[in-house]
């Protein structure tokens, strides 16, 4: 079969950096390939792909040596729009990808840039609509989506253009377990139906790990594995016979760790949480709660939950269910049209949010858009900077929760330079940092890889040992069982279901 | 900045040919500039609040432009009340003369500045940044930079979903943005990071135009076509009925 696209990279650094981001990368892609490619976070994934859509050298300067083909053609001789329609790339920061006023005009701005008749532009809108789970969208604007809605909008969008090649970048944080599940199926239907090629980096393998025909495993810049993998409990890598495309593989043991800790989370007993004491009085107490969004209708009804003070909860649900809605409810960011929200004794409507945050650490589900500042340090300390609290004691109190969560050696670094994952922490030490009470988590984790993410919830069920209050939201089950004492299930803006423990959690979710 | 997404409204004015709208909003910035009278620019100021009232929009949306635009008025009348010596004195205190003919004169210029900012307003809440990029393709430019003022518009919102969710971050994190004191201190917090989120926004927006093709041939397909509509050609009627009264009244003056 003929190769639809070739990768011989030497070298590929980025200017003002002597250091190799890929090194020795050789791989040839086929057409109706299924491919996932992993690696542990800065392993060079990211950049691989952006080399593979031609993002990098045609829009991006770095120093590459080597060629990347597609279809026989150097990609460095080309202008990126004309790899529109042949190679499609989504990255993980959604919004940037919407930029017109509705939906409609959004999914449509590629095949109208090519010249495609607006009869079949209409048909492709309305498919990739139906596809990703969007009908009645068509005239809904960016800023009325929820955070995994927007994701789906955006891998509509790059659908609509119909590419040979779909490059996806972390396309499916923040996307509900079902839903993700839903558009791999889709997408493994297209590549082996319609010929089409798919390059999957998620780090959630579980979803589709069935449906994925080749893996790509990355670790400092290259590639360690390119194959199969065969998920039966007896096999090794050691088993595989190498890469097709004759990249060097390192020894067997490493890269077998790596693969299997990525697959799932070690599911032992001693990591379920004892059942809580409920005898005491909540933290947080939510009655009768309903709020509606004038712009998009959207509206949690009738909301009703007691959170017990040391509780670690998890909360999760479909897109759009309404999870970040109510835990803005928490902290002041929402006020409810009905109903009443008590946390600490405190009643949230007579409270402004910078009152509440003494009592309420507020992790964002985007964590770029809450750097403010220009060094890590300065972005941890500013919470305690708001309470004037003496700058030796917030020098410290920073030093101790760069420790903790393990970003010494990026203290002095711009948050922009940071990997998403770092940055996610960056996010979290800034929440936790202030020592209060409750801390509200908008999914901490989702751009981080295993050891990243495995760490941070140790943390954080450590905090929740030490009698701090944890309300999470979360796509991750695996999570949700197994950190986390309850688990409410939201589903179009009402709390379906209160699970104990974990307890028939994909059951109730309709996993 | 739900002004600039108010162009959703069904109206029957939201619907009509953004021709028709360039044509309203020309002529009456026109009329602005050849008006002289307090009176007349009143009614243009009148007529502009009626349309907007009746494209189902509320007048609430000019409030912060009338507001700024006060501000710059007051400084405006007291300083051509100075320095234009014409007509009676109103106010004399120690050696400075408040005069009659330069109030006026401040008053106009005030209501000039409010009528031309508040049609630029109507203009943009009726027309859809999409209703914009077929206009100027419309009128013979170039499709690559048709689509911009439109995505232009667009990335108003965005750029205020950007300070909304800063400042939000902020608050979150004990600075306190409830007096106006403290949200000009917030704001100074902000403008920094705001500045520099807008410029990798932009960089990455414009990568995925590239990616969605934009630039790739010189002319590009619509989804939907302008055309005149009875609509159209009765909302033409009204407002060249609309500027013959105004020329009128303007020559007769």
């Amino acid at each position: 079969m003929e190769q639809l696209l070739t990768a011989r990279i030497d070298k590929l650094s980025y200017q003002g950096s002597p250091e190799a981001v890929l090194q020795n990368v050789c791989l040839d892609f086929y057409p109706g390939e299924f491919i996932h490619l992993r690696g542990p976070n800065g392993s060079g994934k990211s950049a691989l792909c952006r080399c593979l859509a031609g993002i990098i050298p045609l829009f991006e300067s770095a120093s590459l040596e080597g060629e990347v083909l597609f279809c026989g053609r150097n990609l460095s001789g080309l202008r990126l729009p004309q790899l529109a329609g042949e190679i499609g790339f989504i990255g993980h920061d959604p919004q940037n990808q919407l930029f017109c006023a509705t939906l409609k005009e959004d999914l449509a701005f590629g095949p109208c840039s090519l010249l495609v008749e607006p009869i079949e532009v209409e048909d492709r809108v309305k498919r990739a609509l139906r596809f990703f789970g969007l009908s009645g969208y068509e005239n809904r604007t960016s800023e009325t989506l929820s955070g995994g809605e927007i994701r789906r909008a955006a891998l509509a969008s790059a659908w609509t253009l119909d590419p040979k090649l779909l490059i996806l970048d972390r396309a499916f944080d923040q996307i509900d377990a079902r839903t993700h599940r839903d558009i791999c199926c889709k997408l493994a239907h297209m590549c082996n139906e319609m010929g089409k090629t798919v390059l999957l980096v998620d780090a959630r393998p579980k979803a589709f790990a069935s449906l994925v025909q080749r893996t790509i495993v990355m670790k400092e810049g290259t590639v360690v594995y390119d194959g199969k993998i065969d998920r039966s409990p007896a096999h090794t890598l050691s088993h595989k016979t190498g890469p097709r495309s004759g990249t060097m593989l390192e020894s067997a043991s490493t890269v077998s760790l790596e693969v299997d800790q990525t697959s799932t989370y070690p599911l032992t007993a001693s990591k379920r949480r004892e059942p809580h004491d409920y005898s005491i009085d909540p933290i947080i107490s939510v009655k009768g709660l309903c709020f509606t969004y004038p712009e998009s209708g959207f509206a949690l009804k009738d909301i009703t939950f007691d959170v017990f003070r040391g509780e670690f909860v998890a909360i999760v649900g479909e897109n759009g269910a309404g999870k970040t809605t109510l835990i803005k409810h928490l902290n002041g960011l929402l006020r409810p049209s009905e109903g009443e929200v008590i946390v600490n004794g405190l009643a949230v409507k007579d409270h402004t949010p910078e009152q509440m945050s003494g009592h309420v650490g507020y992790l964002f589900q985007d964590p770029l858009g809450q750097v403010c500042f220009n060094t890590v340090r300065e972005e941890v300390g500013f919470g305690l900077k708001t309470r004037r609290i003496h700058p030796q004691e917030i020098a410290q109190r920073v030093d101790q929760i760069l420790k903790r969560l393990d970003l010494m050696d990026v203290a002095n670094e711009h948050p922009y330079r940071l990997p998403h994952g770092k940055l996610q922490r960056v996010a979290l030490a800034s929440c936790m940092v202030s020592g209060a009470e409750i801390l509200v988590v908008d999914e901490p984790t989702s751009a981080m890889d295993y050891p990243q993410n495995w760490g941070t919830l140790e943390i954080l069920s450590q905090i929740s040992s030490e009698g701090r209050t944890i309300l999470m939201i979360t796509h991750d089950q695996g999570i949700a069982s197994h950190f986390c004492h309850r688990t409410f299930v939201m589903n179009k803006g009402r709390i379906v279901t209160d699970l104990a423990g974990g307890r028939d959690l994909e059951a109730a979710s309709g996993a | 900045m739900k002004l600039l997404l108010a162009h959703s409204g069904d109206s029957i004015i939201h619907q009509l040919d953004p021709r028709i709208k360039v044509a309203w909003l020309i002529g009456n910035c026109t009329a602005v500039f050849v008006s002289s009278g307090i009176l007349q620019l009143s009614l243009i100021m009148a007529s502009i609040a009626v349309t907007t009232i009746a494209s189902r929009v509320s007048l609430r949306i000019f409030l912060t432009v009338f507001k700024i635009s006060l501000l710059i008025g007051v400084q405006l009348v007291l300083l051509l009340g100075v320095l234009r010596p014409e007509g009676q004195i109103l106010v004399e205190v120690a050696f400075v003369k408040l005069y009659a003919g330069g109030v006026t004169a401040g008053i106009q210029g005030w209501l000039r500045l409010l009528d031309l900012c508040c049609l630029l307003l109507q203009f943009v809440i009726w027309t859809s940044p999409e209703d914009l990029t077929l206009l100027m393709a419309k009128l013979g430019i170039p499709h690559r930079y048709a689509v911009l003022p439109g995505l232009a518009l667009r990335f108003l919102p965005i750029l205020e979903k950007d300070l909304k969710v800063t400042l939000e971050t902020l608050q979150t994190r004990g600075l306190a943005l409830t007096s106006i004191s403290q949200k000009c201190k917030g704001l100074l917090t902000v403008v920094l990071p705001l500045v520099l989120k807008a410029l990798k926004r932009s960089k990455e927006i414009s990568l995925y135009m590239e990616l969605k093709g934009y630039g790739r041939y010189s002319t590009r397909t619509f989804l939907t076509a302008l055309s005149f509509r009875r609509q159209d050609w009765v909302g033409l009627l009204g407002i060249c009925s609309y500027f013959a009264v105004i020329t009128a009244w303007v020559c007769s003056a």
